[in-house]
């Protein structure tokens, strides 16, 4: 790894080269080759730009969300969104404690999101457990208002990728901060789709942060293709290639795909 | 599960074009839920003819449906006059056999002289 083209971290042969802040070798020791030594140096005050490095790999983020896999229930807090997000209650449970304020407009924003929702509670449950919960009002205009809860793991695939989606905006998309979501579009219904496309370009022109969909969905092509589209290609068992998006001015850009036409030129 | 209704469509030419107007429209204290936008292919650059072609088919949706919404279409005046672009909106609709606009009503043109950047 190197910054500036000089060496601030290497493995060669079996063994782990550190380099300080101006570059110089000060460590040199073996190392399993099935492991990333990288992981395990601890910061030092002469290696922060090596520690700049792991702490923006912390914030990079790639998830799949699949709501089948995901549990209303808890027992402890996770720092981290699981890959499926199917510990979406332990992170939330991590995320109420470590950035209350972030949760709490969270909580605002799926009430606006989702008719009837009063709050997203964790409930105890146990020893140690607790259950996530979505709480809706029946009857808002009495005093005090009528409740029923559901666990988090009955809510329709639907509402559980909505309320994650909307989680990683207000709690994951920030600066430094890189997320690679696939398939975002999956379970939510299709009004959802734009007006949490214009939160997220919203939030990172006014946050910062760095977010790769990757989607077949016409939705997503049609609002951010024209602008930032990549466009993956593989032929046959060859490798992948990438390449800019050309738009074709006279065709919405999921109907070019959907062709098959590139533009030429 | 589909509870979001769009009552604001955006007929835009352009990104720059939808930041602005949504952002406009946020500070009049609506959300993005309320907005539907509809831009040109392109993304970038002139999509004035985009705009013109879709304009008429997004009355015709306006004014057909039961749900009280309003279409905002915006085309940069470039070097041309306010009223040329007026002209040309009013003359899509004749061609579309579709009444002409009433200032009271749901469809708003917004024609930017020169264009949004100045």
């Amino acid at each position: 790894m190197t910054c500036d083209r000089r060496p601030l971290f290497e493995f060669v042969e079996g063994e782990v080269h550190l380099f300080n802040d101006n570059f110089e070798q000060k460590v040199k020791y073996p190392f399993d080759w099935f492991r990333s030594a990288l992981a395990t140096v601890q910061p030092r005050p002469e290696n922060t730009k090596l520690m700049q490095f792991k702490k923006w790999i912390e914030n990079l983020h790639c998830l799949e969300l699949n709501p089948h896999a995901m549990s209303g229930v808890t027992d402890r807090e996770e720092p981290d969104p699981a890959f499926d997000m199917s510990n979406f209650a332990s992170w939330y449970r991590h995320m109420t404690q470590e950035r209350a304020d972030s949760a709490a407009q969270l909580q605002d924003r799926l009430r606006q999101i989702i008719p009837g929702l009063g709050s997203l509670d964790l409930r105890s449950a146990g020893a140690n457990q607790r259950s996530l919960e979505a709480r809706f009002i029946i009857l808002p205009e009495s005093s005090p208002p009528n409740y029923f809860a559901i666990s988090f793991g009955e809510l329709s695939d639907g509402h559980r990728v909505l309320i994650c989606l909307y989680a990683l905006l207000n709690l994951v998309v920030r600066e430094g901060a890189c997320l690679f979501l696939d398939e975002p579009e999956n379970y939510i219904a299709i009004p959802e789709i734009q007006p949490w496309l214009m939160e997220l370009r919203d939030r990172i022109e006014d946050l910062g942060g760095q977010v790769i969909l990757i989607s077949h969905h016409p939705e997503i092509i049609n609002y951010l293709a024209p602008e930032v589209g990549l466009v993956f290609e593989r032929v046959g068992p060859g490798p992948v290639r990438v390449r800019n998006y050309e738009p074709d001015p006279s065709l919405p850009p999921a109907e070019q795909i959907a062709c098959g036409w590139s533009v030429d030129g | 599960m589909a509870e979001r209704i769009a009552n604001i469509i955006l007929l835009v030419e352009d990104r720059n074009q939808e930041t602005l107007l949504r952002r406009y429209m946020q500070r009049l204290g609506h959300d993005n839920r309320n907005m539907r936008s509809q831009m040109s292919p392109r993304g970038q650059g002139s999509g004035e003819q985009f705009v013109r072609e879709q304009y008429a088919s997004q009355v015709r949706a306006l004014r057909r449906t039961s749900t009280k919404a309003c279409l905002i279409a915006m085309v940069d005046a470039d070097t041309g006059s306010i009223d040329d672009r007026r002209q040309q909106f009013e003359q899509v609709l004749r061609e579309a056999k579709e009444n002409p606009r009433s200032p009271s009503g749901p469809i708003l043109n917004l024609i930017p002289k020169r264009n949004v950047e100045t």
